[in-house]
């Protein structure tokens, strides 16, 4: 069966606009947990229809993580249950709801946020890293790289959010014109936020290994940072319970020869959040949410 | 201007590691990006826009003026002499 691979997946909240602005309602008033309870019926129809994304699940479960096949099934239902999950919070997060954030590693971001150079501050999709966005706090100005095939309702609430923090969404255009905003507020001491396990606007990548196999990561993020001779940390946010994430920050590249070529270091840095994002999803399996096959 | 087109060409050959190309196989008005010319992508453009401030002290910001600057090696140099620093 033909799978998803990078550039096809665009990896956008599901549901139209209309039924993003009940839930938006919805969130006001309705208990966290029995959103969640109402979702849970629906997942199966979610495995049944979804071949693509179930296969892709199950063969990360199975191949990649080792579990049998009986464990692989449930744990495709958790995966799916978990992906609902952090779309309920982010649409909870939209309706005025917060959540507890578990910030002990919150000083690695405050050190470089607090310093004069901009950086690069890298997310995947692993866990709810749009929450990243709207908790951690700083002054400097942040440009956030996001992709134009979200649902309007999406954008505005993000925009709206983002308005109140001097978060500035940068979409991803043809034309290239986004690389120079991001240019621009590096250059200016900002903060540059971009998923580091997904290919954009190039079709280059570095291949770095993961789960035991080499599995292709955008070349943009890691060059971006070499050439200007930023720092880089790689961010997840990982939901523990009903209420509560956890904050991981991870300094790449820290001990780096910067003498070494942009390109060299651009790769050793690729490598390194691979690795970081490896052990992150290996404590947090069912929140690995690219539903492709990823190494493709 | 001759000149400045030659090391332009020399610059983008070592800023993208261009190995088996000579400033003589990179056409003056040929488009740098897409199917014709030098075929670069967005990864490229961080290059250029790197190399633009490091040699010439020039800081390319706004998307437009960018994407203009960066049409040939010709504009290039065009743009690089009338706006250098360095």
């Amino acid at each position: 069966m033909a799978q998803y691979e990078h550039n096809e997946w665009h990896g956008s909240t599901g549901g139209t606009s209309w039924m993003q602005r009940a839930m938006l309602k919805l969130f006001r008033f309705l208990p966290i947990p029995l959103a969640y309870a109402c979702m849970a019926p629906v997942i199966p129809f979610y495995m049944l229809f979804d071949r693509r994304g179930y296969r892709a699940s199950y063969n990360f479960f199975r191949h990649r993580i080792g579990r049998g096949q009986l464990h692989s099934f449930f744990s495709v239902y958790a995966n799916e249950f978990r992906m609902g999950q952090v779309v309920v919070d982010r649409f909870a997060l939209y309706a005025g709801r917060s959540f507890e954030l578990e910030n002990d590693e919150l000083p690695v971001f405050m050190r470089l946020a607090e310093a004069e150079p901009g950086f690069v501050q890298l997310g995947s999709h692993a866990g709810n890293f749009e929450l990243a966005g709207y908790m951690l706090r700083s002054i400097k100005r942040m440009g956030t790289l996001v992709f134009s095939g979200e649902t309007e309702t999406v954008m505005q609430q993000r925009a709206a959010m983002f308005a109140r923090m001097n978060v500035e969404m940068v979409p991803v255009s043809d034309d290239m014109s986004h690389l120079f905003t991001l240019n621009a507020i590096l250059s200016e001491g900002g903060i540059v936020s971009m998923p580091g396990d997904r290919l954009f606007g190039s079709s280059k990548s570095f291949s770095c290994p993961f789960f035991g196999d080499p599995a292709p990561f955008p070349a943009g993020p890691f060059m971006l940072a070499a050439q200007r001779s930023v720092a880089m940390v790689a961010v997840f946010v990982m939901k523990e319970s009903v209420h509560r994430y956890r904050l991981f920050v991870k300094r790449i590249g820290e001990k780096l020869d910067q003498a070494l070529p942009s390109r060299v270091r651009a790769e050793a840095m690729a490598n390194e959040f691979a690795a970081n994002l490896e052990n992150v999803v290996r404590m947090y399996p069912t929140q690995w949410f690219n539903f492709y096959d990823f190494w493709k | 201007m001759k000149e400045l087109i030659e090391e332009i060409k020399v610059q983008i050959i070592n800023a993208l590691n261009l190995e088996e190309m000579t400033p003589a196989d990179i056409d003056d008005n040929a488009p740098l990006f897409g199917d014709e010319g030098l075929g670069l992508d967005s990864i490229d453009v961080l290059e250029l826009i790197v190399l633009m401030e490091k040699n010439y002290g020039i800081k390319l910001t706004n998307p437009a003026e960018g994407k203009a600057v960066f049409q040939s090696v010709a504009v290039m140099a065009d743009y690089v002499s009338k706006n250098r620093k360095k």
